[in-house]
């Protein structure tokens, strides 16, 4: 098991992105509103697919980073006003 | 540009007023607002050519419009509309013009600027997730993409003994959640999940799979549109200088606030809006000195607009207003002139595209019976090509 990190950065706006992924609790929410834009949790070593689905006014941009300490594993930009998508990454 | 320098040629001769403006339907998947809202204040640039006995030529930009022209950074819509830091700059309005004096040359120029105090209209300033059936949409979604890819996954870690077959399929079905991810369409993902998803779908919520990706999209544009008929209120200043007299010829203050009445009937995808405007105009008065603005005129009025009829996008087609409007000379009145005038007033703005709209303005004199109307063309220039 190893620590991974996801960030989320929004870009020029307001928006909210849900989580569904190993050892992440059903339906993990994160809001431009909170304080805390990432999480952490324990995910098994190998192939990964977390699921999210998120909102960004207008067309503005959420970008998500999936890290293993200071190691990148994924990134993903989406535009969309109303967005959905597959975070891959090996752990 | 050229079509519409044509079309000002053409109609010039008849009271008309052709008008332009970016186009302010390029944010993404999100309805326009009415004619109203783009009236009250402008988006980057508005032009416009009138012809008639005050016609001339004005042009408006907002201040973020000015710093799109001299940005070096590619600002787009989603800039205009998205970043806190635009936030004052979308709501300061500049303008000016030349328009036509009493002699009927063109010898008056017109500046100013506008501020909306009140702006509840910007989207920039909603988190779309804060309202629960956006939310519950893209939870159904997650959950329902979620549920698919670990029964596809599943089935790829049951292959046994044919670890290439495997592996290319796990880097297909990789690639394809990444095309996804970008296109946002559901044929890029393997058909065999694409059939999960139809199935899971169709056992739980008995609508199509195009309807159920389709909710989140729809709801985002029903609350943009109740975003839409929320206040807004601007204060301009507008003052006029006769170059030919070497004076200033008018300044005016006006107050306008428009809000859609839309709590008790919840109809806002064709919403009533209240249409309050308050000017105070001071002129110069012809009986006094060279250089005076004596003459004061009040103009209140108070309408009602309605949206009749939106396009399959919730864009209006058709929408109505109603107004009341008193003209009050609150100081130095002319001789044989009426101190206060009532008219009713009505226009009807039909968008023939999304590019051009016709209001037509009826204004009826009800102390005087005496019907003057005039209409103009809105051309909206598509400058955005980029950003669809």
């Amino acid at each position: 098991m190893a620590n991974v990190t996801f960030n989320v950065i929004f870009k020029d706006g307001a928006g909210g992105v849900f989580f569904h992924g190993q050892n992440i609790p059903d339906n993990k929410f994160i809001s431009s509103r909170m304080k805390t834009k990432s999480f952490t949790v324990d995910q098994d070593f190998g192939h990964h697919i977390s699921t999210v689905a998120g909102s960004a006014p207008s067309g503005g941009s959420v970008i998500i980073e999936v890290k293993k300490g200071d190691t990148l594993l994924t990134k993903e930009e989406f535009k969309q006003a109303t967005f959905g998508g597959f975070l891959v990454y090996n752990v | 540009m050229k079509n519409l320098l044509s079309i000002i040629i053409l109609i010039a001769s008849i009271n008309i007023k052709v008008q332009a403006q970016v186009s302010p339907d390029k944010v993404a998947n999100t309805p326009t607002k009415s004619d109203l809202s783009y009236e009250a204040l402008s988006q980057f640039f508005q032009s416009s050519v009138t012809s008639g006995k005050n016609g001339g030529f004005d042009f408006k930009a907002t201040g973020f419009g000015i710093k799109k022209l001299f940005s070096k950074k590619n600002l787009d819509i989603s800039d205009y509309y998205l970043s806190k830091t635009n936030k004052a700059a979308r709501n300061f309005e500049v303008s000016f013009g030349v328009h036509k004096g009493t002699n009927g040359e063109l010898n008056t120029l017109l500046g100013g600027f506008k501020y909306a105090i009140i702006n509840n209209r910007s989207k920039s300033d909603e988190n779309f997730t804060d309202y629960p059936q956006l939310n519950t949409d893209l939870q159904n979604t997650n959950n329902v993409r979620n549920s698919a890819q670990q029964l596809y996954q599943n089935e790829i870690d049951e292959i046994k003994n044919d670890e290439k077959t495997k592996k290319n399929l796990q880097d297909q079905f990789d690639l394809s959640l990444h095309n996804y991810n970008s296109s946002q369409n559901i044929k890029d993902l393997p058909v065999r999940v694409q059939a999960i998803i139809d199935s899971i779908i169709n056992k739980n919520y008995g609508i199509s799979t195009s309807d159920f990706f389709n909710a989140p999209q729809k709801t985002y544009d029903n609350i943009a549109k109740k975003i839409d008929t929320k206040g807004l209120l601007t204060l301009s200043f507008n003052p006029g200088y006769s170059w030919n007299n070497a004076r200033f010829d008018s300044t005016t203050i006006s107050l306008r606030y428009l809000a859609g009445l839309v709590k008790k009937t919840g109809n806002y995808n064709k919403p009533w809006n209240l249409d309050g405007q308050l000017n105070v105009s001071f002129l110069h008065d012809t009986t006094g000195l060279k250089k005076n603005l004596s003459r004061t005129l009040g103009v209140g009025s108070i309408g009602v607009n309605k949206i009749f009829l939106n396009d399959e996008k919730l864009n209006p087609i058709i929408e109505f207003e109603l107004a009341f409007e008193d003209d009050y000379i609150l100081n130095r009145t002319y001789k044989n002139e009426d101190q206060n005038k009532i008219t009713l007033n009505t226009i009807l703005r039909v968008h023939l595209s999304k590019e051009i709209s016709l209001p037509i303005t009826l204004k009826y004199d009800l102390k005087n019976p005496n019907l003057l109307g005039f209409f103009k063309i809105d051309w909206n220039l598509e400058t955005n090509k980029n950003n669809k």
